[in-house]
C-alpha cells in the first residue's frame, strides 16, 4: 500500500468522524448558548430531588428525555454545571446519556439481532447474544457504571469543590436583590439574541478544536491497529479479549449509534469483550479525552476515567462468567431459513 | 458581574471575533457545500446527509446575527467613547459596551493555534481531500494471509440474486450455506491482488460514517484446471465486477466459514468478461 493512499485513507477516517459530530456540535452549542441566557441561574436545582442518589438516577436516565450524543452533551453539560445543576448529576447524564437513550437501544438491538442463531462449524450453537440480550446488558452495564462513577465524583467534589472544574465551568454566583430572590438584568430580544449567538459559536469554537485534535488521534491509530490484529489477539482469552475490546473502543472513537454494528461485526468474539466495547466507547475515547479537558481538570477526568475503565473490566467480566455457565443451559438452536429469507 | 473589556483587551476581543465569524462561516459554508457536490457520500451514512446540510446552515445563520452584533457593538462603542471624552471632567465613567455588561463564562484570550486547527478541515475541503473511498488494501487482507485451495468443482445449482452482505450472512448457518452453494452471482467490489488464480473482492459496509466501515471480503478463485488467469497488473485497485458460482470454505483455525466465488472461464464466457472493471460507484459504502 503506498504512502499516498494512506494518507488518504487517514484523511477519510479523519474527515468522517469531524463530519458526522460537526451537526451535533452545533446543536448542542446552540442549545449551550440558549440555556446560558434563558435559564435563571439555579432554577434547575429547585426540581432536583433532595437525595443525592435519587438525582443521580435520574442524571443517568435524562438521555431517554433528553437524547443526545457523546459530542453534542459536552457544551450542553458545561453550561448545566455553570447553572447550578450537581456535578455528578451532570457527569451520570454525560456517561448515561449517550446510551441510554432510544436511538442507540434501537441500533443495538438491530444490529446484534439474530447473532442468538449463529453456530459453530460442527453445527453447535455458539452462544452468542442476540438483540435483546446485547441491548438490555449495555443498558444495565452502562446505568451502573455511570451511576457508580457519579458517586465517586460527589464525593470528590465535597473534598476538592470547583477545583475540579475548568474556570468556565464554575458556576456562576447569584446576585441576590433586596427581596432575596434572583437578580435578573433586563436586556432586550436583541441583546439576548446577541448573547445567545456569541456563547454558541464561543463553545463552538472551544469544543470543536479539540474534536478535530481527537479527531487527528483516532485517524492516526487506526492506520496502525486494525480490528483483525484485536481480534486475532483475543479470539482464545476472555479477559485478554475484554481488555484488547475496552482498548479498541478508546482507540475507534465510534458514535454509540453506530459501535454495535462494529461491535456485531466480530462474530466469533466473546459476547462480553463485545458488551465492554459497547459501554466504555460512548464513555471514555480519545476524542472525548481531549473535549473533556475544556470541562474538568485533570484530576477529574482521571478519577472519572478510572472509575469507569475498572468498572467496566468487573462487570464485563462478571457477565462473561455468567453467559459462560448459563447460556447453555436456556438457549436452544433454532432452525433458520435458507439464506435469512 | 459586568463583563466589560478594558481597552487593553478590547482588541483582542474583537480580533478574536473576527476570526470566530471567518472560521465558523467558512466551516457552515464547506458543510453546506459537502451535501451541494454530494462529496459527503464518500464520508458518511446517508441518514446523515440532512443534518451536516442543516448543521451547516445554522453555522451560517448564527455567523451573520453574531457578524451583525459586532458590528452595531462597534457603533456602540464609539458612540460611548465619545460619550466619554465628552465627560472627561465630570469624573465617572460608563460601561464600554452595552452588550457585554453580563457575566456569560468566556474566555475572549487571543489564541490563533486554535483557528489553525479550526482551519484543518477547510483546506482539505479546498484541496478536494477526499475524493474516493477506502484504498482497496485498506488495514491489509486477512483472507490473503490464509492458504486455501481451490474445490475440485462446485456444481452448478442455478442463478441468484443476492448482494454482498446477504452472502457474507449466508454463511453464518449451514441452512443459507446448503442453499447457496453452487448458486452463480455477481458481485462489485474492489480488486485486492493475490495471485493471478486467486484475488479478494472488497467492500465496506458502514453503519454512520467512514470510520466505522467494516470490511466484506470475498475470495475469488479462478478453476485450477482453466488455463485463464487474471493479470494483477490489469485489475489493481480497480473497482470490478466479478461472476462466479458460491462456495464456503471452512476457515482454516476458526469456527467462522468464507464467502468465495468460483469462476469457470469458458470461450464463451472469458476472464475479462467474468471480471469486468467498472468506474467507482458515486457511493463507495454498503449501508
Amino acid at each position: 500500500m503506498d504512502n499516498i493512499a494512506k494518507v488518504k485513507d487517514f484523511v477519510l477516517t479523519f474527515t468522517s468522524i469531524f463530519y458526522e459530530a460537526l451537526p451535533f456540535i452545533i446543536l448542542g452549542a446552540v442549545i449551550a448558548g440558549i440555556l446560558e441566557e434563558m435559564l435563571p441561574q439555579r432554577l434547575l436545582t429547585r426540581f432536583l430531588p433532595r437525595s443525592r442518589t435519587l438525582a443521580i438516577i435520574i442524571g443517568a436516565v435524562l438521555g431517554l428525555v433528553f437524547p443526545m450524543c457523546e459530542c453534542g452533551i459536552i457544551p450542553v453539560m458545561r453550561r448545566l454545571i455553570r447553572k447550578g445543576l450537581p456535578l455528578s448529576c451532570c457527569v451520570a447524564y454525560l456517561l448515561a446519556g449517550p446510551i441510554i437513550n432510544v436511538v442507540v437501544m434501537l441500533s443495538t438491538f438491530v444490529a446484534f439481532s439474530g447473532m442468538e442463531n449463529a453456530v459453530e462449524p460442527g453445527g453447535g450453537l455458539a452462544y452468542q447474544m442476540g438483540g435483546w440480550w446485547m441491548m438490555s446488558l449495555r443498558i444495565a452495564l452502562g446505568f451502573l457504571v455511570a451511576v457508580g462513577t457519579a458517586h465517586i465524583v460527589e464525593w470528590q467534589y465535597r473534598l476538592y469543590g470547583s477545583k475540579l472544574l475548568m474556570p468556565l465551568a464554575i458556576p456562576a454566583k447569584v446576585d441576590i436583590n433586596e427581596d432575596g430572590e434572583e437578580a435578573e438584568e433586563k436586556r432586550s430580544a436583541w441583546q439576548r439574541l446577541s448573547n445567545i449567538t456569541d456563547t454558541a459559536l464561543h463553545d463552538f469554537i472551544d469544543i470543536t478544536v479539540f474534536l478535530i485534535l481527537g479527531a487527528l488521534l483516532a485517524a492516526f491509530t487506526r492506520q496502525i491497529v486494525t480490528q483483525e490484529m484485536i481480534a486475532d489477539l483475543s479470539r482464545n482469552h476472555a479477559v485478554l479479549s475484554i481488555v484488547l475490546m475496552m482498548l479498541l473502543a478508546v482507540l475507534l472513537c465510534l458514535c454509540s449509534e453506530a459501535d454495535a454494528f462494529v461491535a456485531a461485526s466480530f462474530i466469533t468474539l466473546r459476547p462480553a469483550a463485545k458488551l465492554a466495547f459497547l459501554v466504555l466507547g460512548p464513555m471514555l475515547d480519545l476524542k472525548l479525552y481531549m473535549m473533556y479537558t475544556r470541562v474538568f481538570r485533570p484530576r477529574l477526568i482521571y478519577t472519572i476515567f478510572l472509575s469507569v475503565i475498572i468498572q467496566v473490566f468487573i462487570y464485563s467480566y462478571v457477565t462473561h462468567l455468567l453467559w459462560e455457565h448459563y447460556a447453555p443451559q436456556f438457549m436452544v438452536a433454532p432452525v433458520p431459513t435458507p439464506g435469512g429469507k | 458581574m459586568t463583563h466589560d473589556h478594558s481597552h487593553g483587551d478590547r482588541n483582542a476581543y474583537y480580533l478574536n471575533q473576527l476570526f470566530t465569524i471567518a472560521v465558523c462561516g467558512a466551516l457552515g459554508g464547506v458543510a453546506v457545500m459537502l451535501w451541494w457536490s454530494g462529496t459527503i457520500r464518500l464520508m458518511l451514512h446517508p441518514k446523515f446527509f440532512l443534518w451536516v446540510l442543516l448543521g451547516g446552515i445554522a453555522l451560517l445563520v448564527l455567523v451573520v446575527l453574531r457578524a451583525v452584533a459586532v458590528w452595531r457593538s462597534i457603533d456602540e462603542l464609539a458612540a460611548v467613547s465619545d460619550h466619554v471624552h465628552d465627560h472627561e471632567d465630570c469624573g465617572h465613567e460608563h460601561e464600554p459596551c452595552h452588550h457585554h455588561a453580563h457575566e456569560h463564562g468566556h474566555e475572549h484570550g487571543w489564541q490563533p493555534w486554535r483557528y489553525v486547527v479550526l482551519l484543518l478541515p477547510v483546506v482539505l475541503y479546498l484541496l478536494n481531500l477526499p475524493n474516493q473511498g477506502f484504498s482497496a488494501d485498506a488495514g491489509g487482507s486477512e483472507l490473503n494471509r490464509l492458504s486455501l485451495s481451490a474445490p475440485e468443482s462446485v456444481r452448478a445449482t442455478g442463478q441468484a440474486s443476492v448482494g454482498f452482505v446477504e452472502l457474507q450472512q449466508a454463511s453464518l448457518t449451514p441452512e443459507s450455506r446448503d442453499y447457496y452453494e453452487g448458486k452463480t452471482v455477481t458481485l462489485t467490489g474492489q480488486y485486492l491482488a493475490y495471485s493471478p488464480k486467486r484475488f479478494t473482492l472488497r467492500r465496506y459496509k458502514i453503519a454512520c460514517c467512514a470510520a466505522d466501515a467494516v470490511k466484506l471480503d470475498a475470495v475469488i478463485m479462478v478453476d485450477d484446471k482453466a488455463a485463464e488467469k487474471v493479470d494483477p497488473d490489469t485489475y489493481r485497485d480497480k473497482w470490478v465486477e466479478v461472476t462466479g458460482r458460491i462456495h464456503f470454505f471452512p476457515k482454516p483455525g476458526s469456527n467462522e466459514f468464507i464467502t468465495a466465488l468460483i469462476l469457470y472461464p469458458t470461450k464463451d464466457e472469458p476472464i475479462s468478461q467474468l471480471v469486468k472493471i467498472i468506474p467507482p460507484p458515486a457511493t463507495p459504502w454498503l449501508n
